[in-house]
């Protein structure tokens, strides 16, 4: 971090700032969500700055205003994040070099860092240790920042936006189109949706991910196997 | 409840968010098997087909209050996507048409 060189801070700002507008949408309408939900902004802040994770931070409001279900928190923190795993086992031969700041590239690995990070190819005169870090932080601080703006502006004047609450879902369904445009994996990403699917419909409850997510590993460890017998 | 609960509800999603995100420091000290290692190649794309479902439980339950209005901007960002393959593009343009819809409509 000692010289950080201008065009390695451009490249980063540029390659975030589709990050930082999506960030926007999705980090203000959680601050307005947790305002709506008659939280005090240090929730908002305690949320955003501590657990930094959109999808499980959407999924949780619900848990910070009814009654004390810690089981429950930890069930949905962990069947909504368990995909991190994956993430920092493809990423870690990019990260490992930089010792000093891998907990913090690993404390800030959303969806959006580890997407830039993973399918962004660096090469000197641009610091790659220093980019994937700043491309990280700015993830992180514009997080922060946007949903605090979000709660504070939401309380100030009483902003009503309907189905703001459908920036997750919608970025969830961009997220599965760039898996698929991946071109390999279908069978993963089919039998992905599908058991869910049937999940949902037949469990009706949140513990269908827990189900989904055992039926998943049983039945791509069934289909590794069954392949490498052929 | 109490903030005290509030704070451990936020204290135990942190500390899982945190053991999957640094998970890869303890997994990478072992030897995989050649399964494990296929599993792990295959995961991710498992984990967000289910992470879609999950987004779309609503929708999917058809029991959203405009349901169309969401099929009609998935099927926007789909078309965006397959024109343009830019991802924040076509989710801004799905959602801002979709939040238009349900506020004047």
């Amino acid at each position: 971090m000692k010289n950080i060189n201008r065009k390695t801070i451009n490249k980063a700002m540029q390659i975030s700032i589709p990050m930082i507008m999506g960030y926007f949408v999705l980090g203000f309408s959680y601050g307005i969500l947790m305002q709506q939900a008659d939280l005090s902004i240090i929730w908002t802040f305690l949320m955003s700055s501590l657990v930094f994770a959109g999808a499980l931070q959407y999924a949780a409001i619900p848990l910070l205003t009814s009654f004390f279900q810690p089981m429950v928190a930890l069930t949905l923190a962990l069947s909504i994040n368990i995909r991190h795993v994956f993430y920092g086992l493809s990423i870690y031969d990019k990260y490992k070099d930089n010792k000093k700041s891998l907990p913090l590239l690993l404390f800030t690995m959303a969806d959006e860092a580890f997407s830039i990070n993973m399918s962004s190819s660096i090469h000197p005169p641009i610091q790659k240790n220093t980019f994937y870090l700043l491309t990280s932080l700015f993830g992180y601080v514009s997080w922060n920042v946007f949903s605090l703006l979000g709660h504070f502006f939401a309380s100030s004047i009483q902003l009503s936006i309907k189905g703001l609450q459908f920036a997750l879902p919608a970025l969830f369904f961009v997220m599965f189109l760039n898996m698929a445009n991946q071109k390999k994996h279908y069978f993963a990403l089919l039998c992905g949706v599908i058991i869910t699917v049937l999940s949902l419909v037949l469990v009706r409850s949140i513990w269908y991910v827990v189900v989904a997510m055992m039926f998943i590993v049983i039945i791509l460890l069934t289909h590794i196997k069954g392949a490498t017998h052929d | 409840m109490t903030n005290i609960e509030r704070l451990i509800i936020i204290i135990i999603m942190m500390a899982v968010t945190m053991m999957t995100r640094f998970a890869v420091l303890v997994i990478k000290k072992r030897n995989p098997s050649e399964t494990s290692k296929q599993l792990m190649d295959a995961l991710p794309f498992a984990s967000i087909g289910l992470l879609m479902v999950y987004g779309l439980q609503d929708t999917i339950l058809l029991k959203s209050g405009s349901l169309l209005y969401e099929i009609l901007s998935l099927l926007l960002i789909t078309i965006v996507f397959i024109k343009t393959k830019h991802s924040l593009l076509s989710l801004a343009i799905g959602l801002s048409v979709y939040l238009v819809l349900v506020n004047l409509l």
